[in-house]
């Protein structure tokens, strides 16, 4: 038996809304969803992708029937990666372990390319030498300024800075203590820890 | 019906109309009301005061008065929910520096609500749609994707940070980002409502000029995106991309769900500013420091292909 969700007739986005509810409550494995026009098609198509099952199209006069498959070990909803549900960890100033005048390159273009993406995190979190990218003349401190206009929070070690004696040139984010940092990390739910 | 005194009319699709009274004082005119997006009166009438009131800050003006256009079920609705709604537009009225003069309300089955607002400009500093120029950076003060983000709170699909991010993105004045603007000067100036970001692009072009867009660069609400390859996508984004069709190019690794953002209506969105290259960074400057923090250039005017606006992933 297969069950039928008639969303002829209804505007966007009830076809999307009324597909996904009966997918929750459905525990078969095959579910039609009926549409009556193009956009209401791709919004479910879209929809279904987005839950990661399959589907088929058939046209029948005007109408479009959309069969969607659901499989056994569709109990589980995947998550669409969220933006801000993580963190960045870093502990030194240049990226990787090897050369220091490459991981400078790498640690720019690395801060360059987390700007231009689509999921950024809630946090970067700085200690030992990664707090001199926070101060004076660091070269990604247009990067940290601009991801903290968008509301990503910077922290740097209060400890790390004064060791390094540059407390006075933080320019960017708020400084830190062991305390926060470790609550932070315990808190969310993934930490990108950089080498 | 001509008149030399009539700067500004709806034929060119302007945000308002503007008739000059002196050499030095030109009037200011638009009308803006519509039915409730958020459930809350108070935030609504926040809202639909914040929309109508930036018809007049695109043109370069100035408001000075306005007047409430009210439509209310008076029989079967709390008149305290209108109460509200009122509370809510006086609220950026104020904050707009404007003074609330009257209005008028009828009974309707379902409550409507917005302004009609008069403001005042220098004749020969009003902004218009059409006035940029190939080598002129476009930016955009607010990001895009209210009309998606109140499609998934139609549906209980919204999580509470993107309705919270959409709802005030709609609630702010676009009063600061009109004053960095004015300040530095632009060639050409609109704000993003109900065509979205390339209808309202579509209204700045001339026969001599294009548009490209970095599709990168372009603020979006938090979660837009997610809702969006969701299926979440308000029908007028479907309309507003269909209607500009041909006029549409853009490269392979731009998606549907790109484009679907870029056509996404916008309730009281940004100005869309094409501003001369030299003034960019100054003009970021001023709008950040002035608290318009989404403020970005998301693409440039162009010569090379008019007619067109170029999508680039």
């Amino acid at each position: 038996m297969e069950k039928t969700v008639d969303a002829r007739g209804l505007a966007c986005p009830q076809p999307v809304i009324c597909t996904k509810k009966a997918l929750e409550e459905y525990e078969g494995e095959e579910l039609v969803t009926i549409v009556d026009n193009e956009v209401a098609r791709d919004n479910v198509l879209r929809y279904v992708k987005s839950q990661n099952l399959i589907a088929e199209v058939e046209e029948k006069a005007s109408d479009y029937y959309i069969r969607i498959h659901k499989p056994e070990y569709a109990g589980l909803e995947p998550q669409l990666t969220r933006e801000r549900d993580y963190i960045i960890f870093m502990g030194n100033q240049y990226l990787g372990h090897g050369n220091d005048e490459l991981g400078q390159v790498l640690t720019k273009s690395f801060f360059y390319t987390l700007t231009e993406s689509d999921s950024l995190p809630a946090q970067i979190i700085l200690i030992n030498s990664a707090v001199k990218l926070a101060c004076e003349n660091s070269q990604v401190l247009q990067h940290l300024m601009d991801l903290e206009k968008r509301g990503v929070q910077i922290l740097a070690c209060g400890t790390c800075l004064d060791y390094y004696g540059i407390k006075e040139k933080l320019c960017v984010g708020s400084v830190s203590n062991m305390y926060t940092i470790l609550e932070q990390v315990t808190l969310y739910p993934r930490v990108v820890t950089l080498p | 019906m001509e008149d030399p005194r009539l700067l500004v009319s709806g034929s060119t699709m302007d945000d308002a109309g503007v008739y000059q009274l002196t050499d030095e004082l030109a009037l200011v005119q638009t009308v803006d009301f519509f039915t409730p997006m958020v459930d809350d009166p108070y935030l609504f009438g926040q809202i639909a005061a914040a929309n109508a009131l930036s018809d007049v800050y695109a043109m370069g003006g100035k408001p000075l008065t306005a007047m409430n256009i009210v439509a209310f079920p008076v029989n079967t609705m709390d008149v305290s929910i209108l109460g509200d709604i009122l509370k809510g537009g006086a609220q950026k009225i104020r904050e707009a520096e404007t003074l609330l003069v009257g209005g008028h309300t009828v009974e309707d089955d379902e409550p409507k609500y917005g302004l009609s607002v008069t403001g005042i400009v220098h004749p020969g500093k009003v902004l218009t749609n059409r006035g940029g120029k190939p080598g002129d950076k476009l930016i955009l003060t607010k990001p895009l994707g209210v009309g998606i983000i109140t499609t998934a709170m139609k549906g209980d699909m919204a999580d509470p940070a993107s309705i919270e991010a959409a709802t005030q993105s709609m609630a702010t004045l676009n009063k600061e980002a009109a004053a960095a603007v004015i300040e530095v000067g632009v060639n050409a100036c609109t704000d993003v409502t109900g065509f979205g970001l390339l209808g309202h692009l579509y209204e700045m072009m001339t026969p001599e000029i294009g548009f490209e867009i970095q599709m990168g660069q372009v603020p979006l609400l938090p979660g837009a995106k997610d809702y969006a390859s969701m299926g979440l996508v308000p029908g007028g984004a479907r309309r507003n991309l269909k209607y500009l069709g041909a006029v549409i190019e853009h490269e392979a690794n731009v998606t549907d769900i790109d484009l679907d953002l870029l056509g996404d209506p916008q309730t009281s969105g940004g100005l869309l500013v094409a501003v001369a290259p030299e003034k960019e960074k100054q003009l970021l400057e001023a709008l950040h420091q002035k608290g318009v923090i989404s403020a970005r250039t998301i693409g440039v005017i162009t010569g090379t292909h008019p007619g067109k606006v170029m999508v680039k992933g």
